[in-house]
């Protein structure tokens, strides 16, 4: 009973933070941005009609709420039927659920990639600059911050080892689940690396504004490396302890980690009024890097 | 330190690149032993490609502006101050302007030059190629 009760209060917060809470900054910072950065006045901000943008925003909405709304009636569902959360049919749902939340922000995602693709086809600059400095991965995260995630993933492997009494033999568990997680860390890895040394994906973006999003990122990646190395490390914890009810809560604490470290991190860190936007007026003598 | 280049400009990207960077150095805005970005940086940076990155840094450590230390990266000469100020592209062409000239006052008609200088490079060819 305490259980199937937590498990609905942390769900419930996952509904709110996910499918409300995050979309409601989102869309504010987007409305923010087009009432008073106008195509007009920043011309290089826009690859399409002003009405484009606006519908997709409020197609992101729209859809934001009718999975708020489906996130309700299954949090009304747990309570007026009084369904067993924890059991084993319900053992995925914050997962299931947790993915279904993401799909607008995957989308979001997808929205700016093709934006800033379009905006480096348009780009009609002829002076390309560079700053003449190795950017180096400790210029954006501290040492003893980044030791976190290899720690966690030691951690969360011998952890794993432990319980599983070593057992590393073809088809295991054991290697299967450590295969999946050492490829993860390998790849968000290797998304910081192309974050730090890639290409630059806004052509117009200010230098400042660039190494901003830089550290954002590399703390963001490095943050859900960490919370996916103690869920991996949780998931058969609670299997050896027989916790296997408290695996929707883990779950649900999991999304709701990663969101907040990744996205909410991004939304509070990267300020709108700190961002020069005068790199995408028309007007030369304002196309400064400064 | 900026690096600023025109794609537009006559002058080709990696002259530029080698340009701006010496001007750098003349400058002091970075010193002997200073780290350089590396040609993949560099290039994502410019929106280039690496090989035009790649050409100006050889040329530059043919110049010994810049030197190479292998994994560790690239860094400034130490003489690179002094080194700047050697220009091998001017020095080809006025040891080449001479040349020509002399040839011209000894009667050596254009053609008859042009015929000797890609006899030279041809046999300078072969000879790389054994």
């Amino acid at each position: 009973m305490f259980e199937q009760t937590v498990t609905l209060i942390v769900f419930t917060f996952q509904v709110l933070f996910l499918s409300y809470l995050v979309p409601l900054k989102t869309s504010q910072r987007l409305d923010f941005l087009y009432k008073n950065y106008s195509p007009e006045e920043y011309p290089k901000l826009y690859t399409r009609p002003i009405d484009y943008y606006h519908k997709q925003l409020w197609i992101y909405r729209f859809v934001n709420q009718i999975i708020l709304l489906c996130g309700l009636v299954l949090i009304a569902i747990g309570i007026i039927l009084s369904v067993d959360l924890t059991g084993k049919l319900f053992k995925l749902m914050p997962i299931a659920f947790g993915m279904i939340e993401m799909i607008p922000l995957v989308w979001l995602e997808r929205m700016e990639c093709n934006q800033y693709s379009l905006m480096r086809q348009l780009n009609q600059e002829k002076r390309r600059t560079a700053e003449l400095k190795v950017r180096r991965f400790f210029d954006y995260i501290s040492p003893s911050q980044f030791a976190l995630l290899p720690a966690s993933f030691l951690a969360a492997q011998l952890m794993q080892a432990f319980l599983r009494d070593f057992d590393y033999s073809w088809g295991s568990k054991l290697l299967t689940s450590s295969l999946i997680l050492l490829v993860a860390n390998i790849f968000l890895s290797l998304v910081m690396l192309k974050k730090l040394y890639g290409k630059k994906r806004n052509p117009y973006q200010d230098k400042k504004d660039r190494s901003q999003e830089i550290e954002v990122s590399i703390h963001a990646i490095v943050y859900i490396c960490v919370a996916m190395n103690l869920f991996y490390m949780m998931i058969p914890l609670s299997n050896y302890y027989q916790l296997n009810s408290y695996e929707p809560l883990m779950s649900s604490l999991y999304f709701q980690v990663i969101t907040f470290a990744s996205i909410w991190n991004r939304l509070k860190r990267l300020r709108l009024d700190e961002i020069n936007f005068d790199v995408y007026r028309n007007d030369i003598s304002a196309i400064t890097n400064k | 330190m900026e690096i600023v280049i025109n794609i537009d400009d006559a002058t080709p990207l990696f002259t530029q690149l080698m340009q701006q960077i010496k001007d750098a150095v003349l400058a002091g805005a970075v010193k002997p032993g200073d780290a350089l970005p590396s040609i993949r940086q560099l290039a994502n940076d410019l929106d280039l490609n690496s090989k035009t990155v790649a050409k100006a840094y050889r040329l530059l450590e043919r110049d010994s502006v810049i030197q190479t230390r292998g994994y560790r990266g690239t860094f400034v000469h130490p003489e690179a101050k002094s080194n700047c100020s050697v220009d091998l592209n001017q020095w080809v062409n006025d040891s080449l302007n001479e040349t020509v000239n002399r040839f011209r006052e000894a009667g050596v008609t254009d053609s008859e030059i042009r015929i000797a200088f890609s006899n030279v490079m041809n046999s300078r060819l072969n000879i790389g190629e054994k």
